[in-house]
């Protein structure tokens, strides 16, 4: 029986951590192309959560339905982020960035606090708590969508960056800004659009959340720095790294709260995150030397 | 310093002694709150003077609130020896933090993600630990009289964190403008640099996280016998480093005036909005604080201290034609 539990719990972690990479995935894209560290990458996955949940609740619309009005919207408000917040400061040094993605992060979730209060919503589905059993293992079957879909949308945007021109032209600015320009890149068109592909990456998973995850105005705090977390973990600029470390970290969440009280299972997370920090900055399967 | 500056502070000095005596005690509350987030922001600059970006600076000040608040609680020992206890714990701590993120060239990006994560960690460490007070957090016993470090009125309160204020400043001044702080300057510029001149650069580095942690756990003691309550979440968060933060950066990074300023500008502002909104919509003052951050960094990336920079210099170059 308490082999049973265990495997549950695996996969529940397995399927959270596809989540951890979709989210992560939008981080080290947008870091890995402008040395830009998002720090509100969580407050715009809590964004993502509440669009959908008004679609739901003024057009009735479907969560996974709501994607397509859903992704342009995410798009154009990173297109508009990059506009007005990031690009003034592109060439102020990455503390100045820093500085600026937490006063963004501040703002939009003070915003939501102060529009929605901090209750908890849900969107409520009549699929909500539907579930299929695969070898005697219980699965909700929208986490295993949401896991599906976030994982082929991570594979995509790989295979993106590596076989076409537009995925080769960020791949060039990633690695040296002024030598793609002079190549004739336009590299402020390049940034803009990692950036809002970047937004829409963790809008998609806003919008998957949804059907089983609360959507509350700081939902983005824990996600936020989970994706951190998996970005470090992943090697910072590789994506396949998010997708491996993203589950890792799930399963390690998810069965550690097993074992542990309370929040000593974050306890144990943080302590890792500041071993990896510190001895392998360059993450699980960087490379050295990433500064 | 000039004359008519000197005179300037003086005139400054005597207004704010003066001033507890004349205002009911919500507005002492209120300077008195804005005092002790300038004295943060300075000790926060202390390091950042070093070029070191610190997330993680709650830890200093909870670890001073803490350490005097339960060894008050527990032994009855007086806040005012427990302060230096907690002071040189955080000093310990500090060292160990300090150590480890140099010692592996832990820079930047990485220094301020190390910092935060650090400060997560001592949330969840006062939380899960019942001896520490965990989720609840502690409150000091009513036990009224000096030397407990509970005192009559707000006015006390407020000449010790405005002393306090005016003490750290000093050293802050004093510092930077001794061999010392110029090995600070010359790490913050550029940290190879300075040691290819033969900087040692990890002992420079600790020598301000030292200071720093020392100095800032001085008013976590301040704050717990003030408050008379801490709870982790709130205080030892990354919450409260980061206003002290967006203080400094909204003042002016690297001056010596900047954070004073930066914290005599948003907490008034927040507690004046928290005012005219009567308790309504409690999240607007952060609101403001994270537009004001983007809005500085953006349009005036030297703070507000460059408005007074900029005046002066228009004011010179006024009479020289």
């Amino acid at each position: 029986m308490d082999f049973f539990i265990l495997i549950e719990f695996v996969v529940i972690g397995i399927l959270l951590g596809g989540l951890y990479a979709l989210i992560a995935a939008g981080l080290a894209l947008i870091l890995g192309v402008m040395k830009i560290l998002n720090f509100a990458h969580g407050e715009f996955l809590m964004v993502a959560m509440f669009v959908t949940y008004y679609l739901q609740k003024l057009l009735g619309l479907d969560p996974y339905f709501s994607l397509i009005i859903g992704m342009p919207f995410m798009f154009i408000f990173g297109l508009a982020a990059y506009k007005v917040i990031i690009n003034p400061v592109l060439l102020k040094g990455p503390v100045n960035q820093l500085l600026v993605t937490i006063g963004l992060s501040v703002f939009i979730q003070n915003l939501a606090l102060t529009l929605f209060s901090s209750n908890l919503r849900s969107v409520e589905v009549p699929y909500q708590y539907a579930t299929i059993i695969i070898g005697g293992v219980v699965i909700q079957t929208t986490r295993l969508v949401a896991f599906a879909v976030s994982v082929g949308i991570t594979v995509l945007i790989y295979s993106m960056l590596r076989h076409t021109q537009f995925g080769l032209k960020i791949q060039a600015t990633a690695q040296n800004r002024d030598a793609a320009a002079l190549m004739g890149i336009d590299v402020d068109r390049v940034y803009m659009l990692s950036f809002a592909i970047g937004i829409v990456l963790v809008g998609i998973a806003g919008c998957l959340m949804t059907p089983f995850f609360d959507i509350f105005p700081e939902v983005g705090v824990h996600f936020g720095l989970t994706a951190f977390f998996v970005v470090i973990l992943g090697g910072m600029e590789n994506i396949l790294g998010c997708l491996l470390a993203g589950l890792l970290l799930g399963v390690t969440e998810s069965v550690s709260s097993l074992f542990m009280p309370g929040t000593t299972s974050h306890l144990m997370v943080f302590c890792v995150f500041i071993a990896v920090l510190l001895f392998r900055p360059e993450g699980l399967l960087g490379r050295r030397a990433i500064q | 310093m000039s004359m008519r500056r000197r005179n300037l502070l003086g005139l400054l000095l005597v207004v704010f002694l003066i001033l507890p005596q004349l205002l009911p005690d919500y507005y002492i509350h209120i300077f008195i709150l804005t005092f002790f987030f300038a004295y943060f922001a300075q000790c926060w600059s202390i390091l950042a003077d070093a070029g070191q970006i610190s997330m993680g600076h709650s830890v200093f000040t909870g670890i001073g609130a803490y350490t005097s608040g339960l060894l008050f609680i527990h032994y009855g020992l007086s806040p005012w020896l427990g302060m230096l206890i907690g002071a040189a714990l955080a000093v310990l701590v500090g060292l160990c933090i300090g150590y480890l993120c140099f010692r592996y060239g832990v820079r930047e990006l990485f220094f301020i993600l190390v910092t935060l994560a650090f400060s997560q960690v001592a949330v969840y460490l006062v939380v899960n630990v019942d001896a520490l007070g965990g989720p609840n957090g502690i409150s000091i016993p009513v036990a009224p009289g000096a030397w407990n470090f509970q005192l009559a009125d707000k006015a006390s309160y407020y000449y010790i964190i405005f002393l306090g204020l005016v003490a750290v400043m000093g050293l802050r001044h004093q510092i930077n403008h001794r061999k010392l702080g110029h090995y600070f300057a010359a790490i913050r510029e550029d940290e190879d640099a300075a040691q290819a001149l033969g900087i040692h650069l990890m002992k420079y580095k600790l020598i301000a996280t030292a200071v720093s942690a020392a100095v800032t756990a001085l008013c976590g003691t301040f704050y717990i016998q003030y408050i008379s309550f801490v709870e982790p979440e709130s205080f030892l968060g990354p919450n409260m480093a980061l206003l002290t933060v967006i203080c400094v950066i909204v003042g002016g990074l690297g001056t010596l005036w900047g954070p004073t300023i930066g914290a005599a500008f948003l907490i008034p502002l927040g507690e004046l909005m928290r005012i005219v909104l009567h308790g309504r919509f409690p999240a607007l003052p952060l609101m403001t604080n994270g537009l004001v951050l983007m809005l500085v960094i953006i349009f005036m990336p030297h703070g507000l201290t460059m408005l007074a920079d900029r005046f002066r210099r228009e004011k010179e170059t006024e009479s020289l034609s």
